[in-house]
This record gives C-alpha cells, structure tokens and sequence, in this order.
C-alpha cells in the first residue's frame, strides 16, 4: 500500500513538474540542459533530446546572449539568484519567444553550487507592448532632451557679448548634447581664414584654411557628417588624420547669415557614430541660434566702433580720447614714459557759426580736423570732445616736443579757412598738461582732462591765441612754464 | 563557487597614504595584499563591478599589490564623475585607469582586464606603456560586429536587441539590486552593504556603456601593443567566440594564447582556479 502511495505522490509532483503553468528547465553550473519539463518543449517547439545536453544560451536570440553572458550570469553567480530577467528565446520554428526567466542556484552539503534551476514564463503579450511602450518613451525622451537642449541653448547663447563667449557656450552645449569627445568653432577672420574661437583644434589642426586634408572640412555645403570608413575620407586624406587624433566620425556644420559664410562648428567622435534626422535636425537649429547671436555681436561691435568716431571730422569721439587716455596713463605707470594732453578751443568759431550759420561752422570743424592732425607726430591721437574743442594726447613725449606740437598747431589755425569761411579767422587757445615720467598713481584720467581744461582757460584770459603748459614731475621747469 | 560575502571593501586601503584622494573615490580604488609585491589590477568587463574579481584576487593577497577598481558608473564609483562624452568611447576608461595608476605610482604592473577591460587595457599601455609589465587579457573582443574578413559574432541589430533588452529589464536591473539574503543570514548589516555593491548600475549609464562596449572598433590598436600579453581564452564563449580570441592572439605581436578549461564568458567567476592558474604559469 505504502509503494502504491509513494508512487502516487511521486506521479503527482511528475505531472505538476511536466506540466507546471511555467516552463522549467535545470542545466549544470555551466549552463548545459539537464533536464526540461513538458510546457517548456510544447511552447518552444523543441524535441527533449534536442534541448538536453546543450547550453541554454545557445537557444537565445544573439542580442540576449550578450545581455545573459554578461549580465545575468555575472549577477547570478554572485547573487545565487536572477529574477525576472526579460530575454528572447529561439522557437524551434525560428521565430522570437519573448520570456521571462528566474534562475536559482542549487548547493550541495558544503555550499558548493550544483545546478542551476530555471523558471520561464511567457513574456510575448506582454514584452509586445513593453516594446511599444519603450519606443514610445525613446521617442519621447529623445523629443524633450532636444527642446531641453534647444532651450537652454537659446537661454545661455543670447546671454554671449562677445564671439569667443558664444564659442565657448556653443561648444559647451553641443558637446553635451551629442556626447562628443571634442567639439571646435571656427570664426572667418578678416582676411577671410578660418581661427580657432573655442574647443580643442579638431584633428589637431588650427588652422582649417589651407589646401591640406582638412578643407573638406572647412566650408561644407551643408551639415557633413563623415566616417573615417567613408571613401570621401580616405580619398581626401582625412581617413589618415583622422586615425592620427583617434577620430572615427566627425560632424562639419557651417555657420552662415544669409549664404555669407562666419565659420564652422566640428564634432569629433572617438568611436563610429550615426545620426538620425533629429539629430542633425538640431545640429542645425544650434547652428542657426549661433549665427542669430553671432550676427547681433557684430552689429553691436559695430556700432561700439560708430560711437568711438566723432562723425563730423572722423576724429576719436570723446569716448575713444577717454578710452585711450586711460590705456595711456596705465601704461605710463609701468613704462614711466611722459605724456602729453593738449586742449584746444578755437578762438572766433562762435562769431562763424552765428553769421554763416551751422552748416559752414561744421565744414570749418571739418578742416580744423584735419589741420590738426596733419601737425601732430605720428602716433598722437587727435580727437573732438564736442562743440569746438579739439584734444590731443601725445605719449612718451619730451618737453621740447610738446612746444614743437604747440607751435606747429598755432600756425596751422591761424592759416587762412577755405570756402565760405575765407574771409574768418579762427586762431586756438591751447592748454598743456605734461607728465613727466608717467602719470602718478593717484591722478586718475578724468583729472587730467581737466588739468587740460584748466590750463586752457588761462590761456583764453591771457588773450585769444596763447597756450600755457603745465609740467608735472622731476624736471626743472622750463622758461615761462609753471610747475604745479 | 557561491560566494560568501566577503569583508567590506572599507577594510582594504584605499590608497597608499590610506586617504581616499579623488581618482580613488571617483573609481572606488581599493588597495589589498602584500604592499611590497608587484602591482596587479583587476578591471571588470561590462554589466558587473569589482565584486567580479572576488574569487580570483584571494589567490594574489601574498605575493602581489592586489588592486581592483569600479568603472566610473558601475559599483561604488561616483557617478557623478560620469559623462557621456568622455565615456562615449574607450579611450576615456583608459584614461582613468592611468590616471589610476599614476596616482599609485605603480610600475611594471600586471593588467587584468575582463571582456571589455581587455580592450581599456591595451588602449591605456598603447597611450603609455611605462607602467605597464603585462596585459592579461580575459576573453577579450576588440569588435563585436561582423565585418568583411572578420567574426566578430554579432550583427547590429543583434546589438540593437541587446539594448532593447537593457531597457526592458529596468526594472529587472532594479530588483536586482534587491536584498542579498544568501550567505549571511547572521549579518544582514553586511547583506545591505553588498546590496549596494553588487552589480549595480545606472540604467542610463549601462545602456551607454553597452552601446560603447559593443559597438567599437578597436582592431587597430591591437597591432600597436608593446607589453607582453597574455591571453586568455574559454571554449564555448559566445560573446567573444574562438575565431575572435585567435583574431585578437595574431594582430598582438608576441602574445600567448591559453584556452582554459572552463566554458562561457565569465571564467573569473565560473573557473577562478583555471584563471588564477593560467596568470601564475604565465608571470611565472
């Protein structure tokens, strides 16, 4: 009675083996089938004996071969268990059995590992819509990284004043955004040449603009995507530069404002890489937000350079006289070179602008312009501070060259005007300072301008056409020429 | 062959000076063994961490410095320290694992690199060979990809299922990641300390990682190698077939190629006594 029972519980847990609501398989510790039940060959296709004796990796599809040779037996052996790991397994008709798989591993007395038991269930359904699912959400990642992307670039671009603080951000963004080892921007200089404006020089090359490998590079039509693989690459010699930098793709964009090409933005990638039309998509909108930014710095610059010219004589505007100013008595401070400002008011300019009214008073400023700057040295900036004063800023001067300059600016005003104003005279009251041995610290810019000033109004007391010179510093004063 | 957890890695020196500097924390560098031995580095292939060596490194306590290390991403490494464009080829692991081995001032060192690490290895002594007295590498591919006159075993969309696998197992990675209950029913202190160690990876980083791992080329470096190289080889590897190790044997002028008796990709945990044995004969 006791066999006939033992057979029956042994028959029982058989059938609950065979014919589980899962598959069930057990292979050695390395992987070999020993034993599978009767759902795993009803789902899979298989005969037992052409299951048993072989590696279950060998029934999985390649990709999940990798995924279960790396990762689940790493984490298997050293877990002792795998749970619900999604692999794909090769129906005996070829087709794709999606499956989930538990493993455990089985000890003997001492703890040594034994076999390894395997659970699998029917993933079809379900990895079917995973699938879908996961497609979806790469889709949309990718969507909300590119706006994310595109965002921050139009938030942190626009910020740029200047060509090298856009190339660095542009750099920045792009590098992080695809993931390259090295991104460059190139700017077109004056003569037409392209300079490195930020990154690392791509394939080590500075400058793009010669008949090398690298032209192909310099001016692309469009965005340019090139492998070290691709035939334009080795036919053009790049194949080999590339190789040298440990380079496998590169990106080439050009940065243009309405087909006149500023520069080009280059990637490089240290392994093999391939972009979708997204990708290159928003390649270009950075390109495109760049070349915006890029366009409105240069406007900006140029009106800086409009406003640092006085536009009726073309002379330095009052902001360029104080900017250089500036520069000069800095740099008299460490050179200890003198300098030299001298400020002039013409003297009988009211009386013209008043009879012959504005437009004659402006080509008198205009021809006064260009007299003064005819007589200074080379080197002297002559400038306008407005209405119709003049300065002129002479550095490492002497005091005998100051008196030439003084001279010579005399008698070039007190020439005769030409046109509408032949029959006036204008003469100019000068005043000079002059430091000796570079500006002291304590002396800021502004305060010489009004020394300057200072100086020329007591030569406008002292009667129309005189100058007075004020020297300051270590030289014994010369004849007629107080010292502060 | 089922592990017993071992001490946590904190007992281990970090560093020589015993200060954690930033190179060790960023790898999660871990110093044992017999600190007037010759230098050895474990480095470990894609989808584990350092925990990958633990039946292997016991072997070299005595006569070797027995240093191991997480890939900046996976393990104990700051993953803070990870960005995809440095990582986005193998040379920036390489350039890690210099920059590991400077700062331990190590020379003549024996590399071990599994799988992936294989290659990291000769992309590093190619960079700088100084530091570097012999690359043993463990099944190592340098593509995975068939190409013309090449078996590398894969196809792209093979590789491209495998990553849509990485997605689907998510979760999986997650739970994973779940409590370790084996081995130290006494200890579940040490049970969460290795929960945390064991195998566990950013999602994110592992996809990229992957996609890096599987999907370059480095047959070309292989040519330049000047350190003498072993390497080592299991029947029946999938991952990096024979025809790959033979591959990998004749472009490294000088190099040995041993089949061990063990089955699979992963001998450093499937037949660590064939592995150890194989790397003694060799140094020997």
């Amino acid at each position: 009675m006791s066999d006939a029972g033992d057979r029956g519980v042994e028959s029982i847990f058989e059938d609950l083996y065979e014919h589980a609501p899962c598959g069930h398989l057990s292979t050695t510790i390395n992987g070999i089938i020993i034993r599978v039940n009767e759902t795993l060959l009803k789902w899979t296709g298989y005969q037992r004996e052409e299951l048993v004796g072989q590696p279950f990796v060998s029934f999985l599809r390649p990709g999940s071969q990798l995924m279960f040779e790396t990762r689940y037996l790493s984490v298997l052996h050293l877990r002792g268990e795998v749970k619900e790991v999604a692999v794909s397994f090769r129906h005996a008709n070829g087709t794709a059995l999606p499956m989930m798989v538990n493993s455990t591993v089985t000890t003997d007395g001492n703890g040594e590992p034994v076999t390894i038991r395997t659970a699998v269930f029917d993933a079809s359904e379900r990895q079917e819509y995973e699938r879908e699912l996961l497609a979806a959400q790469r889709k949309a990642e990718a969507s909300e990284t590119r706006i994310r992307v595109l965002q921050n670039a139009s938030r942190v671009l626009t910020e740029a004043t200047t060509d090298t603080a856009l190339a660095n951000q542009l750099t920045k963004i792009t590098r992080e955004a695809f993931a390259a080892s090295n991104v460059s921007m190139y700017l077109l200089n004056a003569e037409g040449k392209l300079d490195l404006a930020s990154g690392n020089p791509a394939l080590g090359l500075l400058d793009l603009s010669g008949d090398g490998p690298a032209r192909l590079l310099a001016r692309p039509e469009g965005t340019m995507i090139l492998s070290r693989a691709d035939p334009l690459a080795k036919s053009s010699g790049l194949a080999e530069v590339m190789r040298g930098a440990q380079v496998e793709t590169l990106v080439s964009v050009p940065l243009s404002e309405e087909a006149s090409p500023l520069g080009v933005l280059i990637s490089s990638f240290a392994r093999s890489r391939s972009f979708e039309p997204d990708d290159i998509g928003l390649y270009e909108a950075l390109a495109r937000q760049s070349t915006q930014v890029l366009t409105r710095i240069h406007l900006l610059q140029q009106l800086e350079r409009l406003t640092l010219i006085d536009p009726l004589t073309g002379l330095a505007s009052r902001r360029l006289i104080q900017k250089r100013l500036s520069d000069a008595v800095t740099l008299s401070r460490l050179n200890h070179r003198s300098i030299a400002l001298l400020l002039i008011d013409l003297d009988g300019f009211k009386l013209i602008n008043d009879e012959l009214g504005h437009a004659t008073g402006d080509s008198v400023l205009s021809e006064v312009g260009s007299r003064l700057s005819s007589v200074v040295r080379h080197g002297d900036l002559v400038g306008r501070l407005g209405g119709d004063e003049f300065v002129v800023l002479c550095e490492d001067v002497t005091p005998d060259e100051v008196d030439r300059v003084v001279e010579r600016l005399h008698a070039t005003l007190r020439k005769p005007l030409t046109g509408r104003a032949s029959q006036k005279r204008v003469t100019g009251s000068i005043g000079t300072i002059l430091y000796l041995g570079g500006v002291p610290d304590h002396i800021p810019p502004d305060l010489i301008l009004e020394q300057a000033d200072e100086a020329m109004y007591r030569s406008k007391r002292a009667g129309k056409d005189q100058d007075t010179t004020v020297i300051v510093g270590d030289a014994s004063p010369a004849e007629g020429h107080p010292v502060l | 062959m089922l592990i017993e957890a071992g001490p946590p890695s904190s007992e281990a020196t970090t560093a020589a000076s015993g200060v954690p500097s930033a190179v060790s924390r960023r790898n999660n560098v871990t110093v044992s063994g017999n600190p007037d031995g010759r230098a050895i580095v474990f480095a470990h292939g894609f989808g584990c961490n350092q925990s990958a060596w633990r039946l292997v490194t016991p072997a070299f306590l005595a006569d070797y410095k027995v240093i191991v290390f997480d890939h900046v991403g996976a393990g104990n490494s700051d993953a803070s320290a990870y960005s995809f464009w440095k990582y986005d080829s193998l040379l920036g692991y390489a350039d890690d694992l210099l920059e590991i081995l400077d700062e331990l001032d190590v020379t003549d060192v024996v590399y071990v690199g599994h799988s992936v690490s294989g290659m990291i290895g000769v992309l590093a002594a190619n960079r700088d060979s100084s530091r570097f007295g012999a690359l043993v590498l463990v099944t190592p591919s340098p593509r995975y990809i068939n190409a013309p006159g090449y078996a590398g075993g894969f196809e792209v969309e093979d590789i491209n299922s495998m990553l849509d696998d990485l997605d689907s197992n998510y979760f999986g990675w997650s739970s994973i990641m779940a409590p370790l209950m084996m081995g130290n029913p006494d200890r579940p202190e040490l049970g969460n300390e290795l929960t945390e160690n064991f195998c566990s990876t950013d999602p994110t980083i592992a996809r990229h990682f992957a996609r890096v791992t599987f999907l370059s080329d480095n047959r070309e470096d292989l040519p330049l190698v000047t350190t003498p190289t072993l390497i080592l080889e299991c029947s029946a590897d999938i991952v990096a077939p024979a025809a790959v190790a033979r591959y990998v044997h004749q472009q490294i002028a000088g190099s040995t190629l041993v089949t061990l008796a063990a089955t699979g990709h992963i001998p450093n945990l499937s037949a660590p006594d064939a592995l150890t044995d194989a790397i003694f004969a060799y140094l020997k």
